[in-house]
């Protein structure tokens, strides 16, 4: 009985097998294994309906008491799975030592306020942050903002001063949960050097009574 | 008398030492750090590459509570700091209780989708292989035909020669 195929025939569907086999294989292990992205988080604030601008009321940054600010807080977890994260807000002046990128080292001041969230791949989170000069004093030369509303809540306390009520600033700090130290940080080692996630906004303190 | 009265304080005192450590760990194991374990159990779920929406979005219904009872605590409300920390407790509580069963289906999912991956493989290999079969017996019966056909012609050709 004659062969159905001829041994040179076979030879090829037998080499066409097992390449069919290596790429089936290599597909399905990036299927069931996909090589990790470049995993980072973002953080951003906008001014009033969503847009980066109009941060102040009438654009003048020099506030005054009861002056309602509304702003958004926005971040995004780029890190290819769930993350347990929290930005620290926190009020410092110009002189008071804010975070060092280039050290992935956080603001040695006290968060006055935190938001909490564990955010899915991808996931955007969005807070809001209404807030106004409730309460100021003035001395020395100085101002202290010593009462503050932000999100409806009262908060009072000595959160800081500025020379004539200037260069006041909100610093707003992405912590996030590290598995391995069961522990909040603020910055990853990454191939470059320390990578950390911080924003912040400035503002003067001049028309406050 | 006296015999079975330093026997009963011994007991007292040994299920005491036993009890105290449990006692004093669950005490100082903060709401916070109760919120890292609910957290690490569902990111085992979703590296498994499993889902647990619901059970995420009670873990942050709970930290949403945290947040808001330390916002009370600085405004000096201790009463609604303890009360809202108290409900972040029981949620946290039920989302740690459920996190095992989601565990497991997350794996059984994970098993079934390896499976299913790896089973198509022979499949997929099978089927190619058969089309490439198929295509390379019609190439071979075209070229047949192909030389059959030049044969025609050379003799045709051969004739007109003649």
């Amino acid at each position: 009985m004659r062969p159905r195929i001829s041994p040179r025939d076979l030879k090829y569907v037998i080499a066409f097998a097992l390449v069919m086999t290596i790429i089936c294989s290599g597909a399905a292990l990036r299927t069931l294994y996909p090589p990790p992205d470049e995993q980072y988080f973002e953080m951003w604030v906008l001014g009033p309906g969503g847009f980066a601008q109009h941060y102040y009321p009438h654009d003048d940054s020099n506030l005054g008491t009861d002056e309602a600010l509304n702003w958004t807080l926005g971040v995004q977890n780029q890190m290819g799975n769930l993350e347990y994260v929290v930005v620290e807000v926190k009020l410092l002046n110009s002189t008071l030592s804010g975070p060092i990128a280039s050290t992935g080292s956080p603001s040695s001041v006290q968060p006055i306020l935190k938001f909490t969230q564990v955010l899915v791949e991808n996931e955007t989170w969005s807070v809001p942050f209404e807030w106004m000069i409730v309460n100021a004093t003035r001395g020395n030369g100085s101002v202290s903002i010593t009462g503050l509303s932000i999100n409806g809540a009262q908060l009072n306390g000595q959160f800081a001063n500025a020379n004539s009520g200037y260069n006041f600033r909100f610093v707003f700090e992405l912590w996030f949960l590290d598995p391995s130290s069961n522990a909040l940080v603020f910055s990853q080692p990454t191939t470059v050097g320390p990578r950390s996630v911080w924003t912040q906004i400035w503002f003067n303190a001049t028309s406050v009574a | 008398m006296k015999t079975s009265l330093w026997l009963g304080l011994l007991i007292a005192s040994l299920i005491m030492l036993c009890a105290a450590p449990h006692v004093l760990t669950q005490q100082s194991e903060s709401i916070d750090v109760l919120s890292y374990r609910a957290f690490s159990g569902l990111a085992t779920i979703y590296q498994q590459g499993g889902q647990s929406p619901e059970l995420v979005a009670k873990l942050n219904q709970a930290l949403g509570l945290i947040d808001e009872a330390h916002l009370k605590l600085l405004q000096g409300n201790d009463a609604d700091a303890t009360s809202l920390q108290g409900q972040a407790n029981s949620i946290l509580t039920g989302v740690l209780n459920q996190v095992p069963a989601a565990q497991q289906t997350a794996a059984t999912e994970r098993t079934w989708r390896t499976l299913t991956i790896v089973g198509l493989i022979p499949l997929a290999v099978l089927l190619s292989t058969l089309l490439f079969y198929a295509s390379l017996r019609m190439w071979r019966r075209y070229e047949k035909s192909q030389l059959f056909e030049k044969r025609i012609i050379g003799v045709v050709h051969d004739e007109t020669k003649d």
